[in-house]
């Protein structure tokens, strides 16, 4: 049985590490086998009392509810009574008290009958044992319910407080300290409330005051027994101390005088000097805590001038004591800053020190990085801003601490240390914004990115921080022009290396109107260039170049770059690797050079992120072949171009979402056209334009349109940055049919001579018959057998002819020929689809894209050929006459 | 590797907790173990807080963005919101960004490997965030993630996760309801496992101290003088050093609740170097810890009345400014060429300084290169040998310098090709930045000349008793770099420091 609540438990702990707590406990009423199980003496305790602390943690979800709540608080009662009888298991016994205290508080049953119930039980344990050492612990614990209790429900206890008093002085073990815990919360909240006590909605009882000279004499003996308290004991005592103080100072400042008042009007803080002044010396950290927060609640009330230097000085010689470990003099430092009421708004408050102990607070070569940054903190605090009161030594000593970060920087290289140096240095700047600092900070920035160019998104994230804090000053500029003339001068090598930092620097410094761009550009063309060797060509490098360009763009205008950016655009749309890119890269292509760089601006300007601009279809911006240039289009009756078409070849591509038919193989005609549907065939072409001899020497911005065209995908446009008589200029187009027909495309072409653009017609961009003849692409059987594939097709089709509304048409057709010079008469496109051949035979399958098929089975009579057809695009047989 | 998570209430704060252990290498994986949650706590800062209350997210997604902001995940990376230059750290005190909002005040202590932190629950809810002084869970927080460490550094951080029943066992005493009670470790080890102890008569017995002792009466005393230092032997670079001690007890009194008072005195008022910035411990009832007041420079003893916890415990801290010259002033001149290094070690010991060592050791570590391939070293004293991970060259000087209170090591060391990747390598050290360190002790000695008076001891009510006492002189930290090479120092410049009137 044990070994399966163990196991319930390793389960709890895996469940709780994922937060999934409603999965906790397989059974909704989980409560209730767990208090039969503390019925079970054989089960070992450290389960149990795992268990209760899983219940009181997740009661809702062990299966209390308020409707049941009275009878598991009563029930874990009743094990608690029992246990407590035979006087073992303490620790468990605890903790059902604490669990039950929990679930009480949780569901808010506090005036309930139960609830009553329980506290007369608290209260008898803790009446019933004192100064017995034996069940310390049942007392104690007992005494923190009662607190919880009391705390939660204010006055719950207030009728008590003469027998809690009474037994709290009787009591000589170390249990005490939670009986003052009890008491002073009842007091306090006795106290704090001036016009009686209520618990939800109910008078629970009327303040009836403690004669003033035993309440003086209880405080009395408490803060006379501090010492006997622990750590968190005390604190818990004095802040109830500390807020019936404070109530008293509240009320005696109100019109509405009450008796309570009157009667403890003698309270002051000063009640907690001596304590103050004893535990000033202490290495504790919470002590000392303790210390500085009555100081900061009491200023000026409890301890003297000399007093409050002497806890100053205490803190300031603790941050240098070698036996303090750094958390603790990280407190010292913030508790000092607090303690001076120094903010960065009122630059004239500084630390109040001597002079001499301002070296108290520079960096020691002991110091960890984070009490160096610390203590530079406060240093810096030190004096007053030294914008409105000039002060070189003090500017001397607040760079030389920062000496041995920047050091440290320097040589190792380590991020850690470069965080503090950047804070250290921005503290320092934000509180004194000296010229004297820009300067060296300046040098140190420069210095310090040429050596560590993974360092360059800290020291733009700090001059970033510099104009926020100083919008209108220089410095942002200065150093930001400096960064950008240390990365354009970088040498090519390293540049690749650090590239992605470096366009860190030419994106801010490219927002920039006045740091010139040339040298961006050209280092922009570098990575370009090299990108394949740099990152692969990567997405992430062409974006990042990218936005630099679309910066530039805004910033900048085209008027003195157009032919460098123009080129660097036209690199990337056209080599660069990730088609992504390339067609960003065009998409600027084409602003620059048919939009005027107001239209540039509009159109990217608003624009923060780039890539998700880039998302956006191009033609909503600037609809296909409508953009118009700088200036109004002059159009040309005259082409002076030729274009001409290369090569074509067909490609098939698979689309992602083509999934295999179960059985792999294609049953009808139906399922081959779905198969078919998968495909996409593109007509990779090869195209040439070039000057005629009649044209200019060169032109800029050439872009090509081709019309539209319904048995096509629409042609995207071609760019060039520039075009040169004497050179020829290749490009490629993807054409992809929707209906297998021949086509001639209008195509026409704008581009830039002088300031002027025009417009003209060139060559048609020629879609031929031939051009759309390609073998069979889908194997129908498996394994592969072409004449079997074709003689199904065949059958296919040839069935579908007899179906109504059919598309497939069949035909005969005779050719005066014998069969050899047929064969050698039929044109290559054909040929290649050649599916068999024999003496008398010879067939043909053709594909015609995107779907269609023209079968064709040829056998010889005597000197002529009969030629069989079937098709499901019946005007393919228009062609076919003139393919052999 | 360990993560625990619990919520704790201080009164008016309450707590989230958590420890990771590393296994072997800093960035490796962490692996959450326990949670500990206190809805009384939770209860008190939904009810405060309103609609602003942020639950807490599940332990292994508090975890992970616990190590991100402190830097064990993406430490290379530069993330603006957790690394600009604009943000202020308040630490041991962080904020922790979840999907659910921010978490803070997390306060974190790491010891040892492991990482504990906690949530102290802010008093009242106010639009802006109070100061950490305004919140008492931050130190005693703090304080019971110390108590919680030492508690855990009974076992090996791998065997943590099987002391999950005594760790509720702890939790439960220490932290009922979220609401810190007791955060020392040996006091609340004590309650929880309900050590019997008798009633003293008639004063109250101290919660700190729940256990009395029954038995042989001992009184163990022991003063433990240290010195850190860092030389340079450069010009304009002043040496940097510190003494500083600690007295340490472990009273067996069979008497309830005695007090104890002893004083530090001098040996000789001549040589004395006076005490200053005294730290007590809370059990001290009363102390001359007064700070020196400016030039002052007279070594008055120091009086200190205690009640003394049952566990050993230290009694204060000190520090003794102004000593007039090191104990051992090295000077360490190193020369590197390819993968040989030359170098000279030279030591003089201060005559101020006792001459008898339990052990003196210079250990001459090399960062950043291969490791000793050989080495041929002459010596005035002592003998050399090399370092089982042939990373460093120990010179053992001996129990005594020479009549002439000096030694001096003469060396040549030749490294492989191949450069072996430390993990302690110290990344400043490359090519000359190199430093070596010096270890020693002393018995019987103090720099200071302060030492416990055994004569004016006094307990009271008075009892019989065996008294022991130690008296000891450490090296802390102590560094000399090569001079030869560039250093890691942080001084106010002289000039500055000249005229202090002006700044």
């Amino acid at each position: 049985m044990s070994g399966s609540w163990e196991d319930t438990l390793i389960k709890s702990r895996q469940v709780i590490s994922s937060g999934a707590y409603d999965k906790l406990f397989s059974d909704n009423y989980f409560i209730f086998d767990l208090i039969k199980l503390l019925y079970s003496e054989s089960t070992d305790e450290r389960i149990k009392l795992e268990l209760l602390v899983l219940i009181e943690e997740f009661s809702q979800e062990a299966g209390v509810q308020t409707a049941n709540v009275d009878q598991i608080v009563q029930s874990l009662l009743d094990v608690c009574h029992q246990l407590t009888k035979r006087g073992r298991q303490f620790n468990v016994t605890c903790q059902i008290l604490t669990t039950l205290t929990t679930i009480l508080i949780l569901y808010d049953q506090q005036d309930t009958d139960v609830c009553q119930s329980v506290v007369q039980t608290l209260l008898a344990t803790i009446s019933n044992g004192v100064n017995v050492t034996e069940n310390r612990l049942l007392h104690s614990t007992a005494c923190q319910c009662l607190t919880q209790l009391e705390e939660d429900s204010p006055g719950l206890l207030w009728r008590e407080k003469d027998s809690l008093i009474k037994l709290m002085r009787q009591e000589r073990t170390s249990v005490y300290e939670d009986y003052v815990m009890l008491v002073t919360k009842v007091l306090q909240h006795g106290f704090s409330a001036t016009d009686g006590i209520w618990t939800k909605g109910k008078e629970v009882d009327r303040v009836v005051p403690l004669d003033p000279a035993e309440y003086r004499q209880i405080i009395s003996q408490i803060m006379d027994n501090t010492s006997l308290f622990t750590q968190g004991g005390l604190w818990h005592i004095v802040l109830d101390l500390v807020n019936i103080v404070q109530n008293y100072h509240e009320i005696s400042a109100t019109v509405s005088v009450v008796n309570i008042v009157l009667n403890y009007h003698e309270i002051s803080a000063t009640i907690f000097k001596p304590m103050m002044l004893h535990y000033m010396s202490t290495f504790d950290t919470a002590l000392l805590h303790l210390v500085v927060f009555i100081q900061s609640e009491f200023e000026m009330e409890v301890l003297t001038d000399v007093e409050e230097k002497q806890l100053q000085n205490r803190l300031l010689a603790g941050l240098n004591h070698p036996s303090l470990i750094p958390a603790q003099q990280l407190f010292y430092c913030h508790w000092i800053e607090c303690l001076s009421h120094v903010t960065l708004l009122n630059p004239d408050v500084s630390v109040g020190i001597c002079d001499d102990q301002h070296q108290v607070l520079f960096p020691s070569v002991f110091d960890p990085i984070d009490c160096q940054l610390a203590k530079l903190g406060l240093l810096n605090f030190c004096f007053p801003s030294l914008v409105k009161e000039d002060n070189g030594k003090a500017a001397a000593m607040l760079l030389a601490g920062v000496g041995y970060l920047h050091k440290l920087v320097w040589h190792t290289g380590s991020p850690r240390a470069a965080k503090a140096l950047f804070r250290a240095l921005f503290s320092m700047y934000r509180r004194h914004c000296s010229k004297s600092f820009s300067q060296d900070i300046n040098r140190f920035l420069r210095g310090l990115i040429s050596g560590f160019p993974f360092f360059i998104p800290q020291a733009l994230d700090f001059i970033e921080s510099l104009r926020e804090m100083t919008p209108d000053s220089p410095v942002y500029l200065e150093i930001l022009r400096l960064l950008h003339h240390q990365v354009i001068s970088t040498p090519q090598q390293q540049a690749a290396q650090h590239c992605y930092f470096y366009l860190q620097v030419l994106k801010r410094a490219s927002l920039q109107t006045e740091i010139p761009p040339q040298g961006t550009v050209r280092f922009l063309s570098y990575l370009a260039e090299n990108s394949l060797s740099i990152d692969e060509g990567s997405w992430r490098l062409g974006t990042s170049i990218l936005v630099v360009c679309q910066n530039i763009l805004v910033c900048h205008g085209t008027r003195n770059l157009y032919t460098d950016i123009g080129d660097l655009l036209f690199y990337l749309m056209v080599n660069y690797r990730d088609t992504d890119i390339k067609d960003k890269a065009r998409f600027y292509y084409m602003l620059i050079t048919s939009s005027t760089d107001e239209k540039i601006c509009m159109i990217i300007q608003p624009t923060t992120d780039s890539h998700l601009f880039h998302q956006e279809a191009i033609s909503n911006l600037l609809p296909n072949n409508k953009a118009r240039g700088h200036s109004s289009v002059v159009d040309l009756e005259k082409s002076i171009f030729h274009l001409e078409k290369l090569k074509v070849q067909a490609e098939f591509f698979w689309n992602n979402d083509y999934k295999d038919t179960d059985d792999g193989k294609i049953g009808d005609l139906k399922t081959y056209y779905q198969t078919l549907n998968k495909y996409r065939t593109v007509l990779k072409t090869v195209h040439r334009i070039s000057l005629a001899e009649s044209g200019p020497k060169g032109v800029l911005a050439l872009c090509i349109y081709f019309e539209d065209d319904s048995s096509y995908q629409p042609v995207k446009e071609v760019r060039f940055p520039r075009i040169n008589k004497e050179a020829l200029y290749k490009f490629d187009l993807d054409i992809i049919p929707l209906i297998p027909l021949p086509t001639k495309k209008m195509t026409r072409c704008e581009f830039v001579d002088g300031d002027q653009t025009f417009r003209c017609r060139v060559s048609d961009l020629d879609i031929a018959k031939e051009d759309l003849f390609f073998p069979l692409p889908v194997e129908i059987t498996s394994p592969a057998d072409k004449e079997r594939d074709f003689q199904t097709l065949w059958d296919w089709l040839a069935e579908d002819v007899k179906q109504e509304g059919s598309t497939c048409l069949e035909s005969v057709m005779t050719v005066q020929k014998p069969m050899a010079n047929f064969l050698s008469s039929v044109k290559p496109c054909l040929r290649t689809c050649q599916v068999s051949q024999g003496a008398d035979f010879v067939k043909y399958g053709v594909f015609l894209p995107p779907n269609k098929h023209l079968l064709i089975s040829v056998t010889s009579q005597n000197d002529y050929v009969i030629m069989k057809l079937i098709t499901d695009f019946y005007q393919s047989l228009l062609f076919i006459r003139q393919l052999i | 590797m360990v993560y625990m998570n619990k919520h704790v209430n201080t009164d008016n704060s309450s707590v989230i907790n958590q420890f990771l252990t590393p296994s072997g290498n800093r960035c490796s994986a962490y692996i959450y173990m326990k949670t500990r949650q206190f809805p009384l706590v939770e209860k008190k800062a939904r009810s405060s807080n309103g609609e602003d209350y942020i639950s807490l997210p599940n332990p292994t997604e508090f975890s992970n963005a616990l190590l991100f902001e402190l830097g064990y995940r993406d430490e290379e990376k530069f993330i603006q919101k957790r690394d600009t230059c604009q943000r202020v750290d308040r630490k041991p005190v962080l904020e922790v960004a979840t999907s659910l909002g921010t978490i803070w005040p997390v306060v974190v202590v790491e010891q040892r490997g492991l990482l504990l932190c906690c949530l102290p629950l802010v008093p009242e809810n106010s639009s802006t965030r109070p100061d950490l002084i305004q919140i008492p869970g931050v130190s005693i927080g703090f304080s019971l993630l110390c108590g919680l460490a030492d508690f855990l550094r009974q076992c090996p951080p791998t065997e943590v996760s099987q002391k999950s029943g005594d760790l509720h066992l702890y939790l439960n005493t220490s932290v009922p309801f979220g609401r810190i009670s007791d955060v020392n470790c040996d006091t609340v080890m004590a309650k929880m496992y309900n050590r019997p102890s008798y009633l003293p008569k008639s004063r109250k017995q101290p919660s700190w101290k729940p256990v009395l002792h029954k038995g042989k009466n001992t009184l163990y005393l022991a003063l433990t003088e240290h010195i850190r230092a860092v030389q340079f032997n450069k010009e304009n670079v002043p040496d940097t050093f510190d003494l500083y001690g600690t007295v340490s007890c472990k009273s067996d009194l069979e008497v309830a609740l005695s007090d104890i008072t002893i004083n530090l005195a001098y040996t000789s008022q001549e040589s004395a170097t006076p005490l200053d910035n005294l730290l007590i411990h809370p059990c001290v009832q009363s102390a001359d810890c007064s700070m020196l007041q400016k030039g002052e420079t007279k070594a008055a003893p120091r009086r200190i009345r205690f009640t003394p916890p049952t566990e050993m415990f230290t009694l204060c801290h000190y520090t003794a400014a102004d000593i007039k010259e090191l104990p051992i002033k090295a000077v360490y001149d190193m020369k590197m060429t390819d993968n040989k290094v030359s170098l000279t070690i030279h030591l003089t010991l201060s005559d101020r300084v006792k001459n008898a060592f339990e052990y003196c050791e210079m250990q001459i570590p090399f960062h950043n290169r291969g490791v000793i391939a050989s080495q041929d070293s002459s010596v005035s004293q002592g003998s050399t040998i090399v370092s089982p991970d042939k990373k460093i060259l120990v010179w053992n000087i001996g129990q005594k310098f020479s009549k002439s209170l000096t030694a001096a090591l003469e060396a040549t060391v030749v490294f492989t090709d191949t450069r072996s990747s430390g993990t302690l390598d110290d990344p400043f050290c490359k090519d000359q930045n190199a430093y070596a360190k010096l270890f020693f002790k002393i018995p019987d000695f103090t720099h200071s000349g302060c030492c416990i008076d055994s004569k004016s001891i006094q307990v009271s009510p008075s009892t019989k008793f065996k008294l022991n006492t130690v008296h000891e002189y450490m090296s802390g930290e102590y560094k000399v770099w090569n001079g030869n090479g560039d250093v890691l120092s942080s001084s106010v410049p002289t000039t500055l420091l000249e005229q202090p009137a002006d700044l």
